[in-house]
């Protein structure tokens, strides 16, 4: 891991803390429904144990993806942008994001052209972005919605390719967004019109992609809201 | 047999706490956020609230002002169950104690057997107190 600046060190340490507190709730989730396995003698068990499950590993992934962002924030002198398959993170987000889905009722589903493309990106890091953006529109989801329908989709902007996280939210005004991600250590609940939680993965995608040097933006697609980054396309692997 | 209204967004936790409230027969309602827990309020009469402060659009603490003014909920217990460390808590003791919240339950610290034991003591307490 490189050094941090102090300014660095200091977001890490913000966003250690929100992590910290997001960390709570799978691990709630695992006490909780553990204990409840002794009180009640269940004999549903296979689907408190696929909690159990889901729950651990969401826990693990988000100790995982912070490390991620700070490893790469470490690196960002040299972290090198390389061509990558943008198909296969998308079928490997959505796979990560299946089981959880399924915990809140959601359905995942994948909306883009198999033709389409290799992109300059960080794969670990792009994926690890993904699949945390998911993982609070998931969640944010299911407090409003039932059944919701998330979509993995892909499009072309301007020359540009744009891979984001849609579902029937409220679209996020890009100055909310610009301001939770400054304040998010500050306030419990920074996005409360979306979510109860205080959106740590949203926070840990953002620190990611700022070290692939892309942004986090607000974005619509197929008349649905959510969360995206724009990406340059890679012509080399086209050539391939 | 109590009506038990419980105010949960975390959809795995809800399902858990519904299932050990069931098992130790009470009736029991679930909403994720505040305005679906009014309006189920209106159609059951709860006997106890259990409360998450952190919801989403409108919080715990807005619940709490709405649902207490009405006169039938005054005195409903209200148990809060809640992310909100002990501390932050405490530094909004008066609030709480002028909102009527009957107990207040840490979520990483607190059992199942500590939720059932302050659900059936403040249904107990009611039932003496005539609610």
């Amino acid at each position: 891991m490189g050094l941090m600046n102090s300014s660095q060190t200091s977001e890490s340490l913000d966003l250690l803390k929100v992590v910290a507190e997001e960390i709570k709730r799978p691990l709630i989730e695992i006490a909780r429904s553990s204990e409840l396995i002794t009180l009640t003698n269940q004999t549903a068990l296979d689907s408190v144990i696929a909690t159990v499950e889901t729950s651990a590993n969401t826990a693990l992934d988000l100790i995982d993806s912070y490390l991620l962002g700070l490893q790469l924030a470490g690196q960002q002198q040299i972290l090198q942008l390389e061509p990558i398959s943008i198909g296969s993170v998308l079928y490997n987000t959505a796979h990560d994001l299946e089981k959880f889905a399924q915990a809140y009722n959601a359905k995942i589903q994948l909306s883009f052209k198999k033709t389409q493309r290799s992109v300059m990106a960080h794969s670990n890091g792009l994926h690890a972005a993904l699949v945390n953006m998911g993982r609070v529109i998931i969640e944010s989801q299911a407090e409003h919605n039932p059944q919701a329908v998330i979509n993995i989709g892909l499009h072309n902007y301007a020359g540009l390719i744009v891979v984001g996280i849609y579902s029937d939210m409220e679209p996020i005004a890009p100055a909310y967004l610009r301001a939770a991600c400054k304040l998010y250590s500050r306030t419990r609940q920074p996005f409360r019109q979306l979510s109860s939680s205080s959106a740590a993965g949203i926070f840990i995608a953002h620190n990611i992609l700022q070290a692939m040097s892309v942004r986090l933006r607000t974005a619509r697609y197929n008349k649905q809201a959510g969360l995206a980054v724009t990406l340059q396309p890679s012509y080399q692997m086209r050539l391939v | 047999m109590a009506r038990i209204l419980v105010i949960e967004p975390n959809l795995i936790l809800a399902e858990v706490y519904r299932k050990i409230l069931i098992k130790n027969k009470h009736k029991v309602w679930l909403a994720k956020n505040a305005q679906a827990a009014i309006n189920i309020a209106d159609k059951i009469n709860p006997e106890v609230v259990i409360l998450e402060l952190q919801l989403p659009q409108h919080n715990g603490l807005e619940f709490l002002y709405e649902f207490r003014s009405y006169n039938e909920w005054r005195k409903t217990p209200v148990i809060i169950q809640s992310l909100i460390s002990p501390n932050e808590f405490k530094d909004n003791y008066i609030l709480w104690h002028k909102l009527g919240i009957s107990s207040y339950l840490y979520k990483p610290k607190s059992t199942l057997l500590q939720l059932i034991d302050c659900v059936n003591s403040n249904l107990s307490l009611s039932v003496h107190a005539g609610i």
